[in-house]
């Protein structure tokens, strides 16, 4: 999907540092940004975030 | 002409009086180039807050940085940890100038006093930050 951080950060309504920060992983949205992201890329917030497979690895 | 950001307007406004003040006072009593570079700064200030709160889209900047929930986080993150700080600065200094005015004895009065007046500041933050603690445990 060809989108630009700024791009992103417009249609979510953050500034493209927060998009950063979310992508280099500093920063854990929050549940309602995570909901947004999720309904942009059309995915499943699970899915988004990879919960599955992060929690497989915590435990 | 639509003002889109009341706050930087206002800002604007406060900046374009200090710079004309400041202006005022480099004509008319004494002219510093320290002086003369602040009012440069000034204007800048002034000029930038202005013109972007009669931006449509310059606001909606600026309304979006504010609204920013990692922004507001740092914010919040960083006022916690400057009280904290200084909430422990204001009792070391308190004890220490209480305890060398007594050590000392010159200015007793000055140290002590200044050294309890902080050491009861800090009592008091202490006493609203519990009572804040309540209230929020009650309504959140």
């Amino acid at each position: 999907m060809n989108v630009t951080q700024q791009e992103l950060a417009d249609a979510v309504k953050v500034t493209s540092r927060t998009i950063i920060s979310i992508e280099k992983g500093q920063y854990k949205p929050s549940l309602m940004l995570a909901y947004k992201l999720a309904l942009y890329f059309d995915v499943s917030i699970e899915e988004l975030c990879c919960l599955k497979q992060n929690l497989r690895e915590e435990i | 002409m639509k003002i889109y950001h009341k706050k930087n307007f206002y800002a604007g406004i406060v900046f374009l009086t200090l710079a004309i003040l400041n202006l005022r006072t480099l004509l008319l009593v004494e002219f510093t180039i320290k002086d003369m570079i602040l009012t440069l700064f000034l204007f800048c200030f002034a000029f930038s807050g202005v013109s972007r709160s009669l931006s449509k889209q310059c606001s909606n900047e600026d309304v979006l940085k504010e609204n920013d929930e990692r922004n507001k986080l740092i914010n919040l993150k960083s006022k916690a940890k400057s009280y904290s700080i200084v909430e422990k600065m204001l009792l070391i200094i308190g004890w220490i100038l209480t305890l060398f005015g007594a050590i000392k004895g010159e200015s007793y009065y000055l140290f002590v006093g200044i050294g309890i007046s902080l050491s009861l500041l800090w009592v008091i933050i202490i006493f609203i930050e519990s009572c804040i603690n309540i209230y929020y445990e009650k309504h959140e």
